[in-house]
């Protein structure tokens, strides 16, 4: 298949930083975009300090980043110092040939550079300029920092998040990352489909706080009906149970998530776990009667689950109608039948020039089609100002004399004057154990996750 | 005047049910699409979904008229013939079929058959939702958001690493799974504009959730750990730590300053040696955090919140959904709107638009239907039928 990819025709200028635009372009440019990344030797990109091979950041630290390997694949890389006259002018020369600017800094930082929606339409008429912050554009807490770890908080996700007999939980990832750059990249979209009937840009102001607030609506609804209701349920259903995660026999940590809402689906969990006697018992016979007594199922089900293997029970449960699926923590994820079966996760070889990468596995595209199949990784994130020959040179027309002189003056270049202090920040991974981020470590992963590999070459041989 | 929508030239066929499914609806139909959602006789399920919500034998929830607005509704059993040549006429009428593939399954399973597994129209696209793909060992698997929470990974990130991993709240799993599948739909119809094409996209849910961890799968695939949860601490830095009433999350900026947050927090004790890199700091986590959940223990969550942030410092803090409600942030940006019900104003406020675009903004043009309330409307203007013949379908049962 030789086709173009669905958004092939598409250009995206990215002055993005960790996710919310990164991973939101990501997605486009896995679908065909062409996305020009913008960092600057000055600051480079915070995800290039964070998640190294090993555990090292090795000699050239700013290069083996995997959250920003994971977020910036599929893209060009140029720098440029926005903070000079002649930088801002190098990015007006690439906004007349691009379709949409994205950006993640705080306010102040684009208006104190005096790049806004009306200065890029001066280069461009029909620019779509989207703006990413922590609280958004306007209002008394604009100017307020936020990150995704924060931002769980702060929307209200962990009031809701956690243990009924505890306080609130936020996820170890920068939980409204993820969905944000999801709906940031719809936010372009939409706004690229306005433009194709009308010819119309426009600017969008995302805040990732509201996208935070609007993740909950179902809480805020409830808590406007019982507004003395605590929040945190743990696992447990409003209406059903058994609804929860049981341990499981191997390792410690071996669990298994079940969630039974049907008679029909009691009696399947009662069969598979031998429960013939609570299959009849009064207690537990109807869907009321099972949530009333749910403490006393978690602890009857959690007694019967320990003697099962997880992914052994999961099958046997769903084999008898049961929803029920293991929980699957990251190396488990890797292995699972279901995403192998997929092929989701891609074996990418990195280039030599950073040694310390060799081949390493990543996500693939978010989803597949008919037509275009699950489009495949076209190469990984860039090296620091890796395109700025080609792309400086090509859309913005400069020469290789004048890149010499930007290069002189860092407006451009390939190695970062300031280093983010990417070499404090790291701990072993024997230290990162020790403080509970890690909890396992297999040295055979490669091996591991070559095999992975094999069955990809082999289903891909078969043209599947 | 009614202002412009940027999907307002988009046809939508919403057929199926689930969360993913209604909220690829709703942000298609918050952004202009004229979505028509196709329900079962006696109406999705959904609809008595959180019933605490206001539900009623005769009332939709509260929670199902905040998916479902600015859809059309209309009732068809598509599992007899004549029902299935409406949903026919319905699936050519629109530019898009957006469908959940075990309701579907369910409720129109000729319709699987012959319109998403077969040769399908060359134009066509349906943009299908499931829990996990439609091929593959767990194809067929039952699921629910706590079972694709648990196989997508994210439970595994959250809770405390001595008991056992806990959900995230509400529809996660289903929310990314819609999110995904309302952006899928737009580059599949943005490709069609120039190839003339359709397709079948194919949105798995599970793998939604696991483009989503961040980098949690890269410390496998870099250096073979497996990423835990939290540690029971009580508080520290980027933690969930008590305050007198509530919780903030102490945070320092990406170049942290430290002397700043001592000073913020007036203790010389922080200033120690042990705490003066982020090393360190992370080294000495516990004596760190003892300071200050001591140092937080008087003041209240939101003073904290608003100080530190004055002192630059991106704190966050816990907020519950009365300190939402009365966000001045959010009122200021009129984020929240009030809920239509039944043709009225409710007592419900809820989240409005998910991001602002200066040309075409977010609205609610109606709110949620009534059960099959635009059937009518629907079969006569969509599908051509007389007023007769849609009398002939209603008497059948086909459609109400």
């Amino acid at each position: 298949m030789t086709q173009a990819l669905p958004l092939s025709d598409i250009r995206i200028i990215e002055v993005g930083n960790a996710l919310a635009v990164p991973l939101a372009t990501r997605f486009l440019a896995d679908m065909g975009a062409d996305v020009i990344k913008v960092e600057s030797l000055q600051r480079p990109e915070v995800g290039r300090g964070i998640t190294h091979p090993e555990g090292k950041p090795g000699s050239k630290s700013w290069e083996t980043g995997g959250f920003y390997q994971e977020a910036n694949r599929n893209k060009s890389g140029i720098t440029l110092n926005l903070n000079t006259e002649r930088g801002r002018t190098i990015l007006s020369r690439l906004v007349a040939h691009c379709d949409v600017v994205v950006e993640n800094y705080a306010p102040r930082v684009m208006s104190n550079w005096g790049i806004d929606y009306e200065w890029l339409r001066q280069f461009r008429d029909d620019v779509i300029y989207l703006s990413s912050s922590g609280f958004g554009q306007t209002g008394p807490w604009r100017e307020y920092r936020a990150y995704g770890m924060t931002l769980a908080p702060t929307a209200g996700l962990s009031h809701f998040t956690g243990y009924a007999d505890s306080a609130p939980v936020k996820n170890v990832i920068s939980y409204t990352d993820s969905p944000a750059a999801m709906i940031n990249a719809f936010a372009i979209m939409c706004a690229i489909e306005y433009r194709s009937a009308t010819g119309k840009g426009q600017r969008i102001d995302s805040s990732q706080y509201e996208i935070g607030v609007s993740l909950i609506a179902e809480g805020l609804i409830a808590a406007q009906v019982s507004p003395e209701s605590t929040g945190r349920s743990g696992n447990g259903h409003p209406l059903f149970a058994p609804h929860n995660v049981y341990p499981c026999s191997g390792e410690a940590g071996e669990w298994i998530a079940i969630a039974v809402s049907t008679d029909a689906e009691w009696r399947g969990l009662c069969s598979v776990l031998g429960m013939t006697d609570q299959a009849r018992d009064p207690r537990f016979l109807t869907v009321s009667t099972r949530w009333q007594n749910r403490e006393l199922l978690d602890e009857l089900v959690a007694s019967r689950t320990v003697g099962f293997e997880r992914l052994d029970l999961q099958l046997q449960l769903q084999e008898s109608g049961v929803p029920a699926g293991a929980v699957n923590d990251v190396r488990d994820l890797f292995f699972d039948p279901q995403l192998r079966a997929t092929g989701f996760f891609e074996e990418v070889v990195h280039p030599d020039s950073v040694p310390e990468f060799g081949a390493r596995f990543y996500p693939g595209a978010m989803w597949s089609t008919g037509r275009f199949g699950r489009p495949r990784l076209r190469c990984p994130a860039p090296t620091l100002g890796e395109h700025n020959e080609p792309v400086l040179r090509d859309v913005a027309g400069i020469t290789t004399a004048e890149q010499e002189r930007l290069e002189g003056e860092a407006i451009i270049g390939s190695e970062p004057t300031l280093s983010r202090a990417v070499n404090e920040r790291y701990l072993t991974i024997p230290e990162m154990m020790d403080r509970g981020m890690v909890i396992a470590s297999d040295p055979d992963y490669r091996s591991n996750l070559e095999a992975i590999a094999a069955e990809t070459r082999e289903r891909e041989s078969h043209g599947l | 005047m009614m202002e412009a929508a940027a999907l307002g030239h988009l046809r939508v066929l919403e057929l199926g049910g689930g969360t993913a499914l209604s909220y690829a609806g709703k942000l298609l139909g918050d952004f202009g699409a004229d979505v028509v959602k196709v329900e079962p006789p006696g109406g999705d399920s959904e609809r008595r979904h959180w019933p605490t919500a206001g539900a009623t034998d005769e009332e939709s929830g509260a929670t199902f008229d905040y998916f479902n607005q600015n859809k059309r509704s209309c009732v068809v059993d598509g599992r007899l013939d004549p029902g299935q040549s409406v949903l026919l006429s319905l699936a050519r009428w629109a530019d898009v079929l957006v469908t959940s593939i075990p309701e579907l399954e369910a409720q129109h399973p000729e319709f699987v058959r012959d319109h998403i597994e077969g040769p399908g129209g060359s134009d066509r696209i349906t943009v299908s939702i499931s829990p996990f793909g439609t091929a593959g060992p767990y194809a067929t698997y039952k699921a629910s958001e706590l079972i694709l929470q648990a196989l997508g990974g994210l439970m595994s990130l959250t809770g405390y690493n001595d008991r056992e991993p806990v959900r995230e709240c509400f529809s996660q799993a289903g929310l990314w799974g819609g999110i995904s599948a309302a952006l899928a739909t737009l580059v599949a119809v943005h490709e069609r504009r120039r190839s003339g094409r359709g397709d079948v996209v194919n949105v798995s849910i599970l793998e939604c959730l696991a483009s989503g961890l961040q980098s949690s799968l890269l410390y496998y695939s870099y250096m073979g750990a497996t990423r835990g949860r939290t540690e029971r601490t009580g508080g520290g830095l980027n933690q969930i730590t008590p305050t007198a009433d509530g919780y903030v999350v102490p945070m320092l900026g990406g170049y942290g300053d430290w002397q700043t947050l001592a000073a913020f927090f007036g203790s010389d004790e922080l200033l120690d040696e042990r705490f003066a890199t982020n090393q360190g700091r992370l080294r000495n986590a516990p004596a760190l955090g003892k300071l200050l959940v001591e140092a937080l223990s008087e003041r209240t969550k939101l003073e904290v919140f608003h100080s530190a942030q004055e002192w630059g410092m991106p704190f966050g803090v816990v907020q519950t959904p009365r300190d939402l409600l009365d966000c001045p942030q959010l009122r200021e940006r009129e984020f929240w709107y009030v809920l239509e019900r039944a043709g009225a104003p409710s007592a419900f406020k809820v989240p409005g638009a998910p991001f602002r675009m200066s040309e075409t903004p977010w609205a609610v043009r109606r709110g949620a239907p009534a059960v099959g309330q635009h059937t009518r409307e629907v079969l006569r203007d969509i599908c051509e039928l007389s007023e007769a013949e849609v009398d002939d379908l209603v008497a059948a049962g086909i459609a109400a």
